[in-house]
């Protein structure tokens, strides 16, 4: 054991300096020689702006470009400005543009506080969760739910469904929803799930055989998950099954065409709003939000030139029309 | 006698029994192996054919042809093109060649032949460990301390990068991880040239050098050879260091090593754990494309290295 952890320390010194001699073989091909000892105090405002983005798979993606108005750029790649980089989660995005003084790149608010990165302000506004859940903060969407109207048939499931619904507004619920990115406030007056167990009588049989369907937004995925695989413990092991198709389908599939047909789902989640006065009029009380979701727009830590960012300017960085640092400022 | 020889005919026929059933019990295991490969490719081909099937897809299957020639990977709804991504894989992957072949050579000749057994000792077990670092983890040093560097050198050049994620950087990430495949097969082969061979070598007159790199390497170019094919199929398999620091570009072929790349593997990557349905088949049909693109690469390989293997 010692003599592996010899090796292997001896082995760290000799990779770094095996790296160095690498990069030296590089460097021979540039005219000077000299090590580049540029630090930059000033920050130089007529470099390029260096645009990040996340893959179009990602509800970070999605909830930023809607949040811009830049709704084309969501799931399509060419109307963004040429030479962007893409990442592929949102700890590659904040390493990324760590190293990057010239970058700017967007993470969900949750990220911002241990990244190291400057979150600038949306439209004046701070990104801080107090401003998210008092509705000043600009670049967020809601998470909302939105259950069955017809029951028949199914009198279990939509008790099961109800008590999940009274989980979700319980201390235990709340803190999943947290640990899984969701913004909402903890209030001290919440009940915990303990003590309102007795409510829901359903819980303390065995559904082992029942199946509650889980649908919609796949934004909301992760902490519908989290959500069921918690609380299935809890109320008599039912199955959750759960298969995510959009926010569209999450109407559809409860209360709209799909409701009655193959696909039905019992529960649904939308990460925007419904569209109450439109396409989707769900039945009074049998939707509400969980929580929101919030993305920052963030830039290196160097950056000193930046504070506060409109949609407007945004947009214009990832289309393309600003280039450099002194067209956002001029 | 006549029992003996009676009793060695016994051994023997029980003997011929063992081998049989050391045979067989070997076949077991060969034909597990071999049928993964065929099951891997099948599975990836039944997923990765699908986006061109009108059965499958309806109006929204791809277009072959788009795909095979496109200069973008996506433009929504189903229009992917992955011609220049072939193109800078390969680019990336030849760039990362030249680095390492000479680097690992030179390791190779010196852990060889220039050493003491102590010392040579110690340097394979170091170039053996580097060969067993997981990829992710040259992936957090390429953006930790390689990007870095990168960035400074563009800066020398008067070139801006993206805080360094660039060709360069893909291509040294994936130098510095086949560096020691070619290097441990290099020492090998060095190793396997005849003493007699060097001697009479030195013996005619040469000097040490002239005899290593004139004979020791000659003879054992067929060797380093294996190696260097080994490297590459490494380096157009590797998928998650390179799309840590490639930047995966939308549009390309890029040949400027500052600019960001994007390689057959980070392709199908990025964001395959969040993606269904169509866009999810479709990295399965890049996956036949690079099956092919390294099948491709090893046969041409191996016909170079029987070109050069007929000359020592």
């Amino acid at each position: 054991m010692k003599k592996f952890i010899i090796i292997l320390s001896l082995f760290m010194v000799l990779g770094l300096t095996a790296c160095g001699e690498t990069t030296t073989e590089a460097t021979t091909a540039a005219p000077t020689t000299e090590a580049p000892t540029t630090t930059v105090e000033e920050f130089n405002t007529n470099a390029s702006i260096q645009i990040y983005t996340r893959d179009t798979t990602s509800g970070t993606r999605e909830a930023f470009f809607k949040g811009i108005d830049f709704s084309d750029a969501v799931d399509d790649n060419q109307f963004l400005a040429t030479g962007y980089v893409e990442v592929d989660g949102n700890g590659s995005m904040i390493s990324s543009v760590n190293g990057d003084e010239f970058g700017i790149g967007y993470v969900s608010l949750s990220s911002l506080e241990e990244s190291g990165l400057i979150g600038l302000n949306f439209e004046g506004v701070e990104p801080t969760e107090a401003n998210v859940l008092n509705d000043t903060y600009g670049l967020k969407r809601p998470f909302n739910y939105i259950v069955r109207d017809d029951w028949t048939g199914m009198e279990t499931e939509e008790q099961i469904v109800k008590a999940f619904l009274a989980y979700m507004g319980t201390i235990d619920g709340k803190a999943t929803i947290q640990a899984n990115s969701g913004i909402l406030s903890i209030e001290t007056t919440d009940q915990s799930w303990d003590d309102i167990k007795a409510n829901y009588p359903v819980c303390s049989a065995d559904n082992s055989a029942v199946t509650i369907n889980f649908g919609g937004s796949t934004s909301v995925e992760k902490i519908a998950r989290a959500l069921s695989e918690e609380f299935s413990g809890k109320c008599g092991n039912f199955i959750a099954d759960h298969n995510h198709t959009g926010s569209g389908d999450g109407y559809k599939r409860t209360q709209g065409e799909e409701a009655d047909g193959a696909n039905k789902i019992h529960i649904g989640f939308a990460s925007r709003g419904l569209k109450l006065d439109s396409s989707e009029p769900a039945v009074t009380g049998t939707y509400g939000q969980i929580c929101w979701d919030a993305v920052v727009i963030v830039v290196n830590g160097v950056n000193n030139v930046i504070a506060n960012i409109t949609t407007e300017d945004i947009k214009k960085i990832y289309d393309g029309t600003f280039t450099t640092w002194s067209d956002l400022l001029a | 006698m006549a029992l003996s020889l009676k009793n060695s005919i016994n051994i023997k026929k029980k003997n011929r029994i063992i081998d049989k059933i050391t045979r067989g019990g070997l076949l077991i295991p060969t034909i597990l192996s071999a049928s993964f490969v065929i099951l891997i490719v099948f599975f990836v081909s039944m997923r990765g054919v699908s986006p061109f099937l009108n059965s499958q897809y309806g109006e929204l299957s791809v277009d072959f042809i788009r795909f095979i020639s496109g200069t973008t990977w996506y433009i929504s709804p189903n229009i992917y093109g992955i011609f220049y991504i072939i193109i800078n894989t390969l680019y990336v992957v030849i760039l990362a060649a030249l680095l390492a072949v000479p680097v690992s050579i030179f390791t190779a000749l010196f852990i060889a032949k220039m050493t003491p057994r102590l010392i040579s000792g110690f340097f394979k077990t170091v170039v053996e460990l580097l060969a067993a670092v997981p990829s992710i983890v040259f992936g957090v040093f390429g953006l930790g301390v390689i990007t870095g560097i990168v960035k400074n050198i563009a800066e020398l050049f008067g070139t801006q990068t993206a805080g360094g994620i660039s060709t360069l950087s893909t291509v040294i990430v994936l130098a510095i991880m086949i560096i020691p495949t070619i290097t441990l097969l290099a020492v090998t082969a060095i190793n396997a040239v005849e003493k007699d061979l060097e001697e009479n070598s030195l013996a005619l007159g040469a000097t040490k050098m002239q005899t290593l790199f004139k004979v020791t390497l000659v003879k054992s170019k067929s060797g380093i050879f294996a190696g260097i094919i080994l490297g590459i199929g490494r380096a157009l398999g590797e998928a998650t260091a390179v799309s840590m620091v490639a930047g995966n570009s939308g549009t390309g072929p890029n040949f400027n090593i500052f600019n960001t790349t994007r390689t057959l593997t980070s392709t199908m990557l990025l964001g395959l754990k969040e993606t269904t349905g169509l866009d999810y088949d479709i990295r399965f049909s890049v996956g036949i494309v690079l099956i092919v693109l390294i099948i491709l690469t090893n046969l041409i390989l191996n016909f170079a290295k029987k070109k050069i293997g007929r000359f020592s």
